[in-house]
């Protein structure tokens, strides 16, 4: 699906909720989160330095999250986030005298800006739609004069449902199209590709939440994160 | 070297006029004095890693806040002296003049609040590297950044600690408040030669939006930015931070509150092999806080994990923790306790060692007027810092003391 037909059913969707009742659920759409991540990664890349080939065989390593969002209005909300791990990885380094394995890491860091809207299911539902711009970077060493470096930007657009059972819980699901979906590191680009996201999050009290994240994509993670609510802040209001 | 308190005076008269600037004419005057006498005997004075004999100390410790305040906020300017002698004279190079000044200035407007704090130290090292256990009054301003090295080191070394904090902004609604806040400071030591110490300046920007979510809560969200330049590593960081902290009640004396947050801090400095280190690093900050204020008692812990401009020639990361309970007995006797550790990392290819420390006081205080008391109370440091392995050095100190504590009319007075 190209952008520009993901735009347009974005804008589609926004004119829509622009004359739409309301969200009723207590879902606060302005928050900041901070977690830890744990991420692993099977995105790897070959690349060849003269007489020598090199293999990239990433593993597992760990990072840190950060997000909010405000809300704008009783509907819509900017939301933005933050990404980062140093994940190992080893190299196989192919010549003609020999064969080698080299342990390193990488930094992988990706952040994002959106804007969204709300449709409210009910008082417990809220159906939410994005669309924003991401960033991917892909930072390497060099075993052996390779560049593995790769980092791209672009389009992505986002579904999906907020759902919290009692005020104290809160189950959310999300599927993402983006245009930085699959990192080729043989080539340093990224294909367009789609990844799923989903949390579940239990409210200490009613505005400071413990969640538990799992996003797929190239490069899977698991989360465990806080949530500062801010109620019904709103900027507009 | 780089002394000392002189550069810092034309700053004084200054800082005067502004908080008294800050709070106008309106008001009443206060004038506190604080007194006391104490005299003290600690097994390790110098703190060092051998057997010392036992050293006594005799210390006059006199203050005068004197300001203006009314229902709108407050202004005052606070000097203190600590004058000391030792009774053997193989510690008389340990007695030094520790200097303060203090003023602070706040000012509540209908729709907007606005608060300046200056607080000058010189004082020995033997007791401005490592933090009290008991505090006498709430950290404000630039005193709430810690700055203590953790290590004694070189006992004769004197600290010049200058900070200059403004704090201010507007109500966006009843619920929501925004504020700006800046602090300076500058900490230079007369002496350069031990490792554990260094001269820096640190500047910290900070954007804080509170919300009252509802009648219990409070959230808050705050970005900042620090930038940071020690001389002696050539070390030159920046480090912009996030955090958002949640406060609520829990019963109607006690609250709690907690802060998280990530900083991401760009160094640049000179290494242990005169190398340069430049690099980025990501972290985590947090804050667990929880208080109880009751007629017969109060207490508080906090624990937690900052990145702080310190005297170890870095913007370091340094976990703290604080305890500290305060009982009424009777109408006369009082009991204090304190626990104050902190373990202060200094991260790797750096010249100067990681340390931590741990301070316990106890104090009881006998009522013998309304204004004054006796004093009486044991005080012991740990320290463990050094290079393969450590070094623990470990003293010990009994204290009897008298106090004069005058009246306060200000709402904020200190009890």
């Amino acid at each position: 699906m190209s952008v520009r037909r993901l735009a347009s059913g974005f804008f589609l969707a926004f004119a829509i909720l622009a004359a739409a009742p309301a969200p009723a659920s207590d879902l606060s759409y302005s928050f900041l989160e901070f977690g830890s991540i744990v991420a692993e990664t099977d995105v790897s890349g070959t690349q060849v330095v003269g007489l020598q080939t090199v293999s990239l065989v990433p593993d597992d390593g760990d990072g840190l999250a950060i997000g909010g969002s405000l809300a704008v209005g009783r509907r819509f909300y900017f939301g933005g986030s933050y990404r980062a791990a140093v994940i190992a990885t080893d190299a196989i380094i192919v010549s003609p005298l020999t064969t080698a394995t080299v342990a390193g890491s990488f930094d992988w860091t990706t952040s994002s800006v959106a804007f969204g809207a709300v449709i409210p299911f009910g008082d417990r539902v809220d159906l939410f739609v994005e669309l924003g711009q991401r960033s991917v970077h892909f930072d390497f060493g060099s075993f052996a004069g390779e560049n593995f470096d790769t980092s791209d930007s672009a389009a992505e657009f986002a579904a999906g449902f907020r759902f919290n059972p009692t005020p104290r819980f809160e189950l959310a699901i999300a599927a993402i199209a983006s245009g930085v979906g699959e990192a080729d590191l043989s080539t340093g680009t990224f294909d367009t590709g789609g990844r799923a996201a989903a949390a579940i999050r239990w409210y200490v009290f009613e505005d400071i939440g413990l969640g538990l994240d799992l996003t797929g994509g190239d490069v899977p993670y698991i989360g465990a994160s806080i949530r500062f609510g801010f109620g019904e802040l709103r900027a507009g209001n | 070297m780089r002394t000392n308190c002189s550069r810092w005076l034309p700053m004084g008269p200054l800082t005067l006029a502004l908080s008294l600037l800050t709070a106008r004419a309106d008001g009443a005057w206060d004038f506190v004095p604080t007194l006391m006498l104490t005299a003290e005997s600690d097994d390790n004075a110098r703190h060092l890693p051998v057997d010392q004999p036992t050293s006594t100390r005799a210390a006059f410790d006199a203050r005068l806040r004197a300001g203006r305040f009314s229902d709108r906020g407050e202004a005052w300017v606070e000097p203190r002296i600590v004058a000391d002698a030792y009774a053997d004279e193989a510690d008389r190079n340990l007695e030094h003049n520790d200097l303060f000044l203090r003023t602070r200035a706040t000012r509540e407007m209908p729709r907007a609040f606005f608060a300046f704090d200056s607080d000058f130290r010189s004082e020995s090292v033997l007791r401005s590297e490592i933090d009290d256990a008991l505090e006498e009054d709430l950290p404000t301003g630039s005193d709430t950044i810690e700055t203590d090295s953790g290590a004694i080191g070189t006992f004769t070394d004197v600290r010049d600690r200058f900070g200059l904090s403004m704090e201010g902004g507007p109500s966006l609604s009843d619920r929501t408040t925004l504020a700006f806040d800046t602090s300076w400071l500058d900490v230079a030591y007369e002496s350069e030669l031990p490792l554990e110490r260094a001269d820096f300046e640190n500047l910290t920007l900070g954007m804080t939006l509170t919300r009252a979510v509802d009648e219990r809560n409070n959230v808050a969200a705050r970005v900042y930015g620090m930038d940071y330049t020690a001389p002696r590593n050539d070390n030159n960081s920046r480090a912009l931070g996030v955090e958002a902290t949640f406060e609520r009640p829990l019963t109607g004396t006690v609250r709690f509150s907690i802060d998280v947050g990530v900083v991401r801090t760009e160094f640049s400095y000179i290494g242990a092999g005169f190398d340069r280190v430049d690099g980025v690093s990501n972290g985590f900050t947090f804050l667990f806080d929880i208080e109880k204020q009751a007629r017969a008692t109060t207490y508080s812990l906090s624990a937690g994990q900052s990145v702080s401009p310190g005297t170890t020639g870095f913007l370091a990361p340094r976990d703290d923790l604080r305890l500290g309970v305060r009982h009424r007995i009777s109408p006369r006797l009082a009991f204090a306790a304190g626990v104050r550790a902190a373990a202060i990392d200094v991260g790797e290819n750096a010249v100067t060692p990681p340390r931590d420390y741990l301070r316990t006081t106890i104090e009881f205080d006998w009522a013998l007027s309304e204004r004054y008391s006796l004093r009486a109370g044991h005080d012991r440091v740990r320290e463990d810092f050094g290079v393969g392995g450590g070094t623990e050095i470990e003293s010990s100190s009994v204290f009897v003391g008298i106090r004069y504590q005058g009246q306060s009319r200000a709402p904020s007075a200190r009890p």
